[in-house]
């Protein structure tokens, strides 16, 4: 009974309204009531949407200009083979195994080009699935996938989400560790950033001629405290043979003593 | 390097040398951030050792010796070490790439009696240096959301054994005596990698299944406390240890068993909508991160907490978890509550205002509280 006159309302019968046009006679309120339904569907899409794109499920974000432009293709949720997706149930073997199996590998990779990459008409393919690419930042960005869990986030590279906050622990400026603003004026270039890794591995650096090792004392107490406390985690030193290598003398103990 | 001015030194040595000078530097400038400019000094150095190694990247390349890829997995460890992720993931990939190549990831036992000349300490030498790739470029993968660099079934070579180094020769790996290795923790690392790589295949993959989310996740349950029952003695926690050393290795396998955990069970990637396996993960992910809390707090008592960009973030998901899921029990919160997760908070803020200085930004912690 929302938008009756004032008379249907005293007698408590439904307000009808005729279009002079088309005749049709239709309840008061009756486009009022359609929209925001029709709002509320729409929204049920989108919370679809996020979850089904979460997990893993490739479809078509509704897209209601798209539709009106193309009245006549069939409305269809998916670019591709539904079962490519439903066939993953093959890719984990009961106990866990990794690698696709030839069924699911079968059902990938028949559509040319990449069936992973954001359709141009589809700018929302990967929404709320992977963050903006952070330019000029190759190494730091973070490319798998987050759920639609819009109040937490699990680990995305150095970032993550909390109730509505995103922390991101390498949003800092650095000279040491960002590309250097002007290349051309040789600052920046030998700091830890990734071009200035690629400038000096491929030689456009001026090539550091020569370093001196440090003061002899000094150096058999890093190489101590490196053998001591870091290789342990990553074993890639054998002892003896990095210790006569440094001291250039046999020894038969693994404490680097010269 | 020191004692014989004659000595030519191949690029491998030479590379090998100077990174662990570039390491050790890193190290140095990163806890002792007292002193501005000797901090400055130090990492100036670092980085001329670190670039002065990459002069002879072509060569170690071009080489593709095991000494070679021994000299390009330092690089590897310096890189992971960076405050932002930079090359690291790249370099890592492309030397894997080349171990690859040289055949590190098959077991000795396909090649070795093909290769008479081949001795016992190359053999161990070759799997150390693939497992340490490996691991790293696990941990980086899996963080930055890259895909895993190989499945389970496409390598088999063995985990290294645990021999003492003194006793690792060209002719025999000899016994090690009274259990003696001075790299368990690697080792064990090793086996945990294992588990991390079938995690971020499955649970955090680009394409995820769940149907089988709840098998997934109690069968590597199993296995992570599996992990940790089978530790050796010198890695459990026991307040009475040998050195310190010894007690960092140990409190970091805990954070490595914790941090599984919680990556395991965390709500973003919950593909059940059952409440009572959400609730059970939600509780297992905040009893997690208050465990972790103490382990980090003794580790950094000992002056070693991790440099790595990565060790940042895992910390600051302990700490958005335990947030939320207080903020998931609002509604039956108490007062003792809150002043417990306030207490909490603080002594979070404090540790990382110690890590971003080892990051290079200073951090206010009163911003946090």
């Amino acid at each position: 009974m929302n938008g009756a006159c004032k008379n249907c309302k005293q007698v408590n019968q439904p307000c009808r309204t005729t279009d002079r046009i088309t005749g049709r006679a239709t309840e008061r309120g009756y486009v009022d009531t359609l929209e925001r339904d029709f709002n509320v569907a729409v929204q049920f899409i989108r919370d679809y949407e996020t979850q089904l794109t979460a997990l893993g499920v490739d479809i078509k974000p509704f897209d209601l200009k798209v539709i009106r432009s193309k009245p006549d293709e069939e409305a269809s949720l998916q670019h591709w083979d539904a079962t490519a997706v439903n066939d993953q149930s093959q890719v984990w073997a009961a106990d866990g195994g990794l690698g696709p199996t030839e069924s699911a590998l079968a059902s990938f990779g028949h559509h040319s080009g990449s069936t992973t990459s954001p359709d141009a008409h589809d700018p929302n393919m990967f929404r709320a699935v992977l963050p903006v690419l952070k330019p000029g930042c190759n190494g730091d960005n973070y490319l798998g996938v987050s759920s639609g869990l819009s109040s937490l986030s699990a680990i995305r590279g150095t970032a993550l989400s909390v109730l509505g906050m995103e922390i991101d622990i390498a949003d800092f400026s650095s000279s040491d560790v960002d590309e250097p603003l002007s290349p051309g004026l040789g600052q920046g270039l030998y700091n830890k950033s990734y071009q200035s890794f690629l400038r000096s591995a491929m030689n456009v650096n001026p090539k550091v001629e020569k370093v001196n090792l440090p003061p002899k004392d000094s150096g058999l107490t890093y190489s101590l405290w490196y053998l001591r406390v870091l290789n342990p985690y990553i074993p890639v030193l054998h002892e003896p043979t990095f210790t006569s290598l440094v001291c250039r003398t046999p020894s038969s103990s693994s404490r680097v003593r010269c | 390097m020191y004692d014989d001015p004659d000595f030519k030194p191949t690029p491998a040595q030479t590379v090998m040398v100077h990174m662990v000078f570039a390491i050790m530097f890193f190290q140095y400038a990163a806890r002792n951030y007292e002193n501005a400019e000797q901090q400055a000094n130090l990492n100036a150095q670092s980085n001329l050792h670190y670039h002065y190694s990459l002069g002879f990247y072509h060569q170690l390349v071009s080489s593709h010796g095991l000494e070679d890829l021994q000299a390009l997995t330092l690089i590897c460890a310096h890189l992971r070490n960076f405050p932002k992720p930079g090359a690291s993931w790249m370099v890592t990939n492309t030397t894997l790439t080349l171990a690859v190549e040289l055949g590190l990831h098959r077991s000795a036992k396909r090649w070795a009696q093909a290769l008479p000349q081949t001795n016992a300490l190359e053999i161990e030498m070759r799997k150390r240096v693939f497992w340490s790739l490996l691991a790293i470029h696990v941990t980086l993968s899996g963080k930055l959301g890259r895909p895993m660099p190989m499945g389970l079934q496409d390598f088999d070579v063995e985990l290294p054994d645990a021999v003492d180094d003194d006793l690792l020769s060209e002719d025999s790996t000899g016994e090690s005596k009274e259990g003696k290795c001075a790299f368990r923790v690697g080792i064990e690392g090793f086996k945990v990698t294992l588990l991390y790589l079938e995690l971020f295949s499955t649970l955090y993959a680009a394409r995820r299944n769940p149907s089988i989310y709840l098998d997934t996740v109690n069968r590597l349950e199993a296995k992570i406390l599996r992990w940790r029952d089978q530790w050796p003695m010198e890695l459990r926690q026991d307040p009475i240890k040998k050195n310190q050393e010894i007690r960092v290795f140990a409190l970091y396998s805990e954070l490595y068993a914790l941090e599984f955990r919680i990556l395991l069970r965390h709500p973003a990637v919950s593909m059940t909508s059952s409440p009572e396996f959400n609730a059970e993960s939600l509780n297992i992910c905040l009893n997690s991160a208050r465990e972790m809390l103490k382990i980090v707090k003794v580790i950094r008592h000992y002056k070693s907490l991790d440099t790595t960009w990565y060790s940042g973030a895992v910390l600051l998901m302990a700490i958005t978890i335990t947030l939320y899921a207080q903020w998931q029990r609002r509604s039956q919160i108490t007062a003792v509550d809150i002043a417990n997760l306030r207490e909490e908070m603080t002594e979070w803020a404090d540790i990382m205002a110690e890590v971003s200085v080892s990051l290079g930004k200073t951090l206010d912690p009163s911003v946090m509280a």
